[in-house]
């Protein structure tokens, strides 16, 4: 016995609420209710069986994972220890810094008694593999022993039971600046800002041979000490901290990511950190050296919209060195013009030896130190550095 | 976060910028319970997939974002958006198409160990959106976004009860239709 037409509207309704009619009848007792429940109309009972069929108690079909449904813990909800906190074997004293992922405090270690920089993350919620993963990066953190890198003395969690907030332990640097504050301050010439630089480099070659990537180079984590000497901090931190591009894409103001995005390389701008590798720090070493020699950046990034600028980065050319400021030797910048162009990219990780770039550059335009080494592996194809392309897979 | 919403109103897209940190964390949290499997390391992978859900959002105008469940909305379907897209690539990439394989084709592989051709689901859901456009929204927002069915009932201002039927519903439908094929 037919009954009359229905608009497709109607008949979805119907098979609905046959089905959770249904639904809340025994299993056993579903089809038979079904039948009754069409009153001979075949293909209704056939639609409303295939969909009881379908269904699972407890499925996990397309059910999003437990932890999609808990809001993350916001940055913005992890305050300021306070002074006399104890981190471990550590006592904080006062904040130096806070910035998107951590807070950074002066701390006093008792064996041996010491001050230290405690860098204390704000993520706070490290388990299983990647605890595992955070102690094991960090064991190689403190493994990197070079004069112009800011030793890592520990890293740690604490907090309660089998989660716990990380921290770093490092050298404390007083009265330090940027590398870039430091010669503009000092209002340092060309010859002394290269080996300035040369130094820096040296002690990223050094985090390399040690397997370390640093990630995050730029002015505010090369900073120079009280006597002059340069120092890289938070080597490798975003690696292990699993925050990778985060550290860089987490600001607590638009401004300093806006800040951050011109030293970040073509591959982290397109948010594909598998590309990462030595090179990355190369070319954010070339920005620095971009501009402590030009005085400003590669690229205008700043006032733009995120995007935009990470497009910037990634497509467009550079202004050339000589070009923004022409004091600067043909030297540095006529190598690199010829392969300046995105699309030609250093095959290997290694910086090839022996370009002429940096190295003119630096002896002889300082020729009053002609036994310093001025010209480490790393510094020698930095020029070119800043014009490498990204990989073709790369999307912004 | 609902605060910053609220300081959004009527502003430009810019204003997404003042919003990252939050947004961010949002986002990261929702693409790592997409990509959490027990057997691998997927930072890497649910770091791209913010990446790209950010640059689409950030182009996007931001009206409409009353609080954290709208704004799960909207990221919800650009969630939609790239992991289907790069589903397609995957499948083309795995014919032969040549295209190079980027870090999201790992975190289109999580759904296939789940079982969940992206595809097929998204395909799916289209056909269920022109039946019953409110259970294709519910989908939307539930796996894409991972909103919680309290969040949903809100977004769609409907009952809970309405959300929870439509859900059940919803799941039965689609599976039987990808069942089919």
């Amino acid at each position: 016995m037919r009954r009359e037409p229905e608009t497709p509207s109607q008949r979805w309704n119907e098979i609905e609420s046959l089905f959770h009619a249904a639904l809340g009848k025994p299993v056993a007792r579903r089809s038979a209710f079904v039948a009754g429940a069409c009153r001979g109309d075949v293909d209704l009972a056939n639609e409303v069986n295939r969909l009881l069929a379908s269904h699972h108690d407890n499925d996990s079909f397309i059910e999003p994972p437990p932890a999609a449904l808990t809001p993350p813990v916001s940055n913005a909800a992890c305050g300021e220890l306070p002074a006399n906190t104890r981190v471990g074997p550590f006592e904080l004293i006062r904040v130096i810094a806070s910035g998107g992922m951590g807070t950074v405090y002066e701390a006093i270690q008792q064996q041996p008694r010491r001050t230290v920089a405690l860098k204390v993350l704000h993520t706070g919620h490290a388990t299983g593999a990647a605890l595992q993963r955070f102690q094991h990066e960090s064991q190689l953190l403190a493994r990197l022993r070079h004069p112009a890198i800011a030793q890592v003395y520990a890293a740690g969690t604490f907090g309660e039971g089998s989660t716990g907030t990380p921290y770093f332990a490092m050298e404390y640097i007083p009265e330090a600046k940027s590398i870039v504050e430091y010669a503009e301050s000092h209002d340092l010439e060309i010859g002394r800002r290269l080996p300035l630089f040369a130094t820096v480099c040296d002690a990223v070659h050094h985090g390399h041979q040690h397997g370390v990537i640093h990630r995050d180079l730029k002015p505010a984590n090369i900073i120079v000490d009280r006597n002059g000497r340069p120092k890289v901090i938070d080597f490798g931190v975003a690696r292990v901290t699993d925050a990778d591009l985060a550290i860089t894409m987490v600001p607590t103001r638009t401004g300093q990511l806006i800040g951050t995005l011109a030293y970040m390389s073509p591959e982290q701008c397109a948010g594909d950190p598998s590309s990462i590798d030595t090179r990355t720090d190369v070319y954010s070493l070339g920005v620095v050296l971009y501009e402590l020699l030009c005085g400003c950046l590669p690229y205008e990034v700043r006032n733009r919209p995120i995007p935009d600028a990470a497009r910037t980065v990634r497509d467009d050319p550079p202004r050339r060195p000589s070009a923004v400021n022409p004091d600067l030797r043909a030297a540095i910048s006529t190598p690199s013009s010829s392969r300046r162009s995105k699309k030609s990219r250093p095959a290997g990780t290694t910086p090839p030896r022996n370009s002429p770039a940096t190295c003119d550059a630096a002896s002889t335009t300082n020729p009053s130190s002609p036994d310093r080494p001025a010209c480490p592996t790393i510094s020698d194809s930095l020029p070119d550095a800043i014009a490498r392309p990204s990989p073709p897979s790369q999307r912004c | 976060m609902a605060q910053l919403l609220e300081t959004l109103g009527s502003k430009s897209r810019d204003a997404v910028h003042e919003l990252w940190p939050a947004v961010y964390d949002e986002l990261r949290g929702l693409a790592a319970s997409f990509l959490q499997t027990e057997r691998r390391d997927h930072t890497l992978d649910a770091t791209a997939l913010v990446h790209e859900a950010y640059v689409r959002i950030a182009n996007q105008r931001t009206a409409g974002w009353k609080d954290r469940a709208q704004f799960l909305a909207v990221a919800a379907k650009v969630m939609r958006r790239i992991l289907v897209d790069h589903a397609r690539t995957h499948r083309a990439a795995k014919r032969g198409g040549g295209v190079a394989a980027t870090a999201l084709d790992e975190a289109v592989c999580c759904f296939e160990e789940r079982a969940v051709d992206l595809v097929v689901l998204d395909e799916a859901l289209q056909n269920l959106a022109t039946i019953d456009a409110r259970k294709a929204r519910v989908v939307e927002l539930r796996f894409f976004g991972g909103l919680s069915l309290d969040e949903i009932a809100r977004v769609l201002d409907v009952s809970l009860r309405t959300v929870e039927r439509d859900w059940t519903m919803a799941k039965a439908w689609l599976r039987k239709e990808i069942d089919e094929r």
